[in-house]
């Protein structure tokens, strides 16, 4: 099958500043990808080379299989949704839905003011588009708003009539930089829902740039990651989460964020914490430090009691509804801090300043080298040490 | 919380506004005052006394067709000369906006006609439209007195409305050039993105965007061509041929300083200021209720 959208080795500089290089991207018909990263690792950029409002300094860009490095964004039959809306402030809901389908039908002599009345085929399409508006307007559940302007608005409507006026070309891919980024916590939640609904029922291509992790775990099929310019790991949310390519990403998705340890290769290849054996084994790689990454979920406490195993004294201990985030230190190495999440009803035995010992299944850890790629490791079959 | 500064020294208060109420009454009332005086008595034009008229100087004014000429030909210019700068204007700034080539020696060199004092304006442009010598006299090679101000009404006018628009249109163009500026670059792109040419993102975005700015030059234009344009004219035309440039502003001048007749130019004075200040309250009225303050 075709690809919906492919890149290939686009790379985008601004004067001497690299914003992208060498990027590889190729999406399926009625994906939703997500190009999430920190601010300035060239999401937007990509998005904007995508849609045409920006050119790339080398690749190729293909929509459906045909080239469009040469087209004007208007001649690619995409559509984007703006992270401030970009709803025209002097039209009103409809006239703002119904310009791309004006633009795209009528000609310039058919808008102006009086000479339009010439047009004998005029009023049959302005019927047309309304009834499209209509459509989409009831899609979206915005009929009442049509006829305001974005001015009277609130940020939640104009997010909708953004997405109307994306939508009513049917376009076959689908741009949004940052949607919800401008909406209040609680409408963020429910237009990640409406969205990720609408993406099912439309079935088209969706490309989506994020710098929120959740948003991107939650709704994409597909995650992509860039990272300084550089595509970092693409998967679905379930591999970014449980095998993170490089310590960025491992910091990246997952709140709270994982927990990084300073580790050591013996010459053997055992990951030890301190003097401590992890019942970790790296496949390859030099002795000398590594990372060590654990999900918060993934670590256990234990009554200070047992012996050989990493402690830590417990700081605080925070409620979050269904579970409790509890904040320690390392006994051995004060500067890290550690986070560990409990469900709610296991947290009555932890006491903050009391001391505990760190325990977790070595196949949850993740290992990452000096370099901050993901190592492959095994377990060892005889766990010793700190295994829980 | 009250930050208005307040001063207990009614005294101290007095002493720091003096000067500026002084320059205000000075020039500006004192002259009002005399000229509405002057408006409704005889003032003999090498001394002695003011005699009160009342209303006729004024009846005699409004009976006299060579005014009514004049307040048709500044009708005439205005309408040109404002359609032309604002044209003009708009379109320049709205290439620049697109930062073509080239675009920041253009934004400077555009907006220095409106630093050049207004006979120097007039001055270039006599050169240039000279009939016998002039850059333009090359028409006159098609056919002879094809363009010919100093004998055709017609064709002063034109001079007159270009020379003022030359200057106008700098001002405008400045105005134009913030004002798209301050259009959100987003919403530029996102008429691209919904399929929108140069053109139309002119015409659907971009002026509508930039009525209140347009409304704003239109009354300052009208008004600058009925109150300011002495100096292009008296340089140009001098009101001729036959006095098809005679402006109201420019005969108020000549009324005045050259046929010495004090009291029907303070006269005419006082119905152009009633005129403009007419005109823009229409226009305060009527016109910007269909402007959009989005």
């Amino acid at each position: 099958m075709e690809h919906s959208l492919e890149l290939e080795r686009i790379s985008k500089a601004f004067g001497k500043t690299g914003v992208l290089s060498d990027i590889d991207l190729a999406v399926e018909p009625g994906e939703f990808l997500s190009l999430v990263g920190p601010s300035g690792c060239g999401k937007s950029t990509l998005l904007r080379i995508i849609s045409g409002l920006e050119r790339q300094d080398s690749g190729q860009v293909r929509i459906a299989g045909r080239p469009v490095d040469v087209l004007s964004p208007r001649a690619r039959n995409i559509a984007m949704v703006f992270q401030n809306y970009a709803l025209y402030p002097h039209m009103s809901a409809a006239e703002n839905i119904a310009l791309p389908l004006m633009v795209d039908r009528l000609s310039l002599l058919e808008r102006l003011p009086l000479i339009r009345h010439l047009s004998p085929r005029r009023k049959r399409i302005e019927a047309a588009i309304s009834g499209e508006i209509g459509k989409v307007a009831e899609a979206l559940q915005i009929e009442p708003l049509l006829a305001r302007k974005p001015g009277q608005l609130s940020g939640g409507q104009r997010q909708r009539v953004a997405l109307a006026r994306a939508m009513v070309r049917q376009p076959s891919l689908f741009l949004m930089d940052e949607p919800l980024s401008n909406l209040d916590a609680q409408l963020r939640v429910h237009m990640r829902d409406e969205l990720t609904d609408l993406h099912r029922r439309l079935g088209a291509t969706f490309i989506y740039v994020t710098h929120d992790q959740i948003e991107a775990m939650t709704m994409s099929t597909r995650i992509a990651m860039l990272d300084g310019g550089r595509l970092a790991q693409i998967g679905s949310p379930a591999d970014l989460y449980e095998r993170p390519a490089s310590l960025t990403v491992a910091r990246f998705i997952g709140s709270p964020a994982i927990n990084i340890l300073p580790a050591r290769l013996d010459p053997q290849g055992h990951v030890m914490l301190g003097a401590l054996p992890t019942g970790l084994v790296a496949s390859e790689g030099l002795a000398g430090p590594v990372s060590l990454g654990l999900r918060p979920e993934h670590i256990r406490l234990h009554a200070a009691c047992e012996r050989a195993m990493p402690m830590a004294t417990l700081r605080r201990s925070e409620h979050h509804g269904a579970d409790r985030l509890l904040h320690l230190d390392l006994t051995e190495n004060r500067q890290t801090g550690l986070i560990v999440r409990v469900p709610q009803d296991e947290t009555g035995q932890f006491q903050p300043g009391e001391t505990y010992g760190i325990g977790f299944a070595p196949e949850k850890a993740h290992l990452f080298g000096p370099s901050g790629l993901r190592m492959a490791t095994r377990t060892l079959p005889a766990r010793i040490g700190a295994a829980a | 919380m009250d930050r208005r500064a307040t001063f207990d020294n009614l005294w101290l208060a007095g002493a720091l506004v003096a000067p500026q109420i002084l320059l205000v009454i000075v020039f500006f009332y004192w002259p009002t005052m005399q000229a509405l005086y002057w408006a409704f008595s005889t003032q003999p034009p090498f001394g002695g006394t003011n005699q009160w008229v009342g209303w006729q100087n004024f009846q005699q004014i409004f009976a006299d067709a060579v005014y009514w000429n004049s307040v048709r030909v500044s009708i005439i210019f205005a309408a040109l000369s404002t359609a032309l700068s604002i044209g003009m204007a708009l379109l320049l700034a709205l290439m620049i906006d697109r930062q073509l080539a080239g675009h920041k020696a253009y934004r400077f060199v555009y907006f220095w006609p409106y630093a050049i004092a207004a006979p120097a304006v007039g001055l270039a442009f006599r050169f240039i439209f000279a009939p016998d010598a002039g850059f333009v006299s090359a028409i006159n090679q098609l056919a002879p007195n094809l363009w010919n101000p100093a004998l055709k009404g017609w064709d002063a006018m034109i001079l007159i409305v270009i020379a003022n628009s030359w200057k106008m249109m700098a001002y405008n163009f400045i105005f134009f050039l913030a004002a798209l500026q301050s259009i959100p670059r987003g919403l530029i792109e996102a008429a691209a993105m919904d399929g929108s040419g140069v053109l139309r993102r002119a015409r659907d975005i971009q002026i509508p965007l930039l009525a209140p700015t347009l409304f704003f030059l239109l009354v300052i234009n009208i008004t600058e061509s009925f109150v300011d344009s002495f100096g292009i004219i008296d340089i140009t035309t001098g009101g001729g041929p036959a006095r098809a440039t005679d402006l109201m502003v420019f005969k108020i001048y000549s009324d005045g300083f050259k046929g010495l007749d004090y009291s029907m130019a303070a006269a005419q004075s006082i119905v152009l200021m009633l005129l403009v200040i007419g005109l823009t309250f229409v226009q305060f009225r009527y016109v910007e209720k269909r402007v959009h303050y989005a």
